[in-house]
């Protein structure tokens, strides 16, 4: 998915992200959150360091 | 880890990605403080969310995603957007109210980015985005069963309507009617980050979806509140000399 390259990543991931955190704070899934907020985080991670790689600072 | 934690650590990132999110766009973008905007959501505001959506409608249009199953989506994110205020898990249906605003978005852009915008796809994604906003709120009413917060909820019900209908209404009489601070982007801003915040304050500081219920009420003041600043407006227009 090259459309996502950097920005759209993040968005993704920062959406997922709250997800997970919806997860863990409203319900005893502790685990599934958990999983949704490291799947978050991570794809956020990604798109800054692809940011970082070229895709330009806000891009 | 306690919910406390979490509850901390989530409220430090949304406005810590806000802020960077805002620096960044508004430094790259210095012009994208023209066009049409509210009190409650500036032109730079929203020209900001539309560019993190920019990456979505490219892949939805290669992929072949056809607009209506966007506006149906919605739908049926607002169908879960009840069940989650039902079931008083108020932080999820917080982040489902912006997921579905966001699609709310996504079916528009997706159509004219892929040459698909019509007059029928217009039609359908204004109904359904009533039927959409009355399943939320019905959720509310159910998590506010008893007690004054069912009527807020009933009033911000007639006020989100009434401030569609207006505005239909007037461009049905040739009146355009863009105007007035709460309109539908504004109120899923308002509905969502209100509902996170309160889930936030709660886990932090207790009580009965305070927040939430602040919220509510403005929905329901504000709300009503443009529909009368359109019909003011609307009316004026037609007592002018070219409608009179």
């Amino acid at each position: 998915m090259p459309e996502l390259r950097g920005k759209g990543w993040r968005v993704a991931g920062y959406f997922i992200w709250m997800l997970g955190a919806g997860v863990v704070l409203d319900s005893d899934a502790l685990g599934a959150g958990g999983v949704l907020l490291a799947v978050g985080g991570a794809l956020f991670g990604h798109g800054v360091v692809q940011s970082m790689r070229g895709a330009g600072v806000s891009g | 880890m306690s919910r406390t934690f979490f509850a901390l650590l989530n409220l430090g990132l949304i406005i810590g990605a806000a802020v960077l999110g805002a620096r960044l766009y508004w430094r790259d973008h210095p012009e994208a403080s023209e066009g049409r905007g509210s009190r409650l959501l500036s032109a730079r505001v929203r020209a900001w969310y539309f560019s993190n959506l920019e990456p979505f409608e490219a892949l939805f249009v290669r992929l072949g995603v056809r607009p209506i199953a966007l506006t149906y989506a919605q739908v049926v994110s607002s169908v879960v957007v009840a069940a989650a205020y039902a079931s008083g898990l108020v932080f999820t249906a917080g982040w489902l109210v912006l997921f579905s605003g966001t699609l709310d978005i996504l079916d528009g852009k997706v159509a004219r980015r892929s040459g698909g915008a019509s007059p029928r796809g217009a039609f359908l994604d204004s109904v359904m985005d009533r039927y959409a906003e009355f399943v939320g709120y019905a959720g509310l009413m159910v998590l506010f069963a008893t007690g004054w917060r069912v009527w807020a909820v009933l009033l911000a019900i007639l006020g989100g309507f009434m401030v569609s209908y207006t505005r239909a209404r007037a461009e049905g009489l040739g009146v355009g009617c863009e105007i007035g601070m709460l309109q539908r982007p504004e109120r899923y801003v308002l509905l969502g980050f209100g509902s996170l915040a309160s889930s936030i304050a709660g886990q932090l500081f207790g009580g009965d979806h305070v927040l939430l219920s602040v919220t509510i009420v403005l929905l329901a003041g504000l709300g009503n509140l443009t529909a009368l600043q359109r019909i003011r407006y609307v009316s004026r227009a037609l007592a002018g000399p070219t409608h009179a």
